[in-house]
């Protein structure tokens, strides 16, 4: 399952690489975290289940809100093969 | 920070630690890879090594 939460924009990288920490820590079942200049003010994160993110954003002041509902895997095509985007501008 | 131009993996090195490829400084996004057998998102990027990788890299 994958979810977006809410952070400060211009900090993505920076809730997404400490979030990752703790659920490393803490032994959650956070599969993946994403966080890309093209999202701003959001991450996503892969979680066995709603448990397991609530678990994990619970302490953290970095994160403003989780977004409600989940995202499928093919909403971030267009993130994990940026390469079709790349090809676009090049062609503009 | 670089990245692998071939894998896309997060390095400090000229040289990629997996792959041996060329790194590049011209990154775009992270993806944190915790469990690569359960990510769905790592299957989709092609990702089956843990650890942090760029969405783009030219
Ligand atoms: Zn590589």
């Amino acid at each position: 399952m994958i979810f977006a939460v809410r952070t400060t924009t211009g900090q993505e990288k920076n809730v997404a690489e400490s979030l990752a920490s703790r659920a490393e820590k803490e032994n959650l079942e956070v599969f993946s975290i994403l966080a890309t200049e093209d999202l701003k003010g959001y991450i996503l994160i892969e979680a066995a289940n709603k448990g397991a993110l609530d678990e994990l954003v619970r302490k953290s002041f970095k994160v403003k809100g989780i977004v409600p509902g989940e995202t499928s895997v093919n909403e971030l095509d267009h993130l994990l093969t940026p390469t079709k985007i790349i090809e676009h501008i090049d062609k503009g | 920070m670089n990245a692998c131009l071939r894998c896309k993996y997060i390095t400090k090195e000229d040289t990629c630690p997996i792959c041996g490829f060329d790194t590049s400084d011209n990154v775009r996004g992270l993806l944190i890879v915790l469990d690569p057998h359960n990510s769905e998102v790592a299957k989709k990027a092609g990702i089956d090594i843990k650890g942090k990788y760029a969405l783009s890299v030219k």
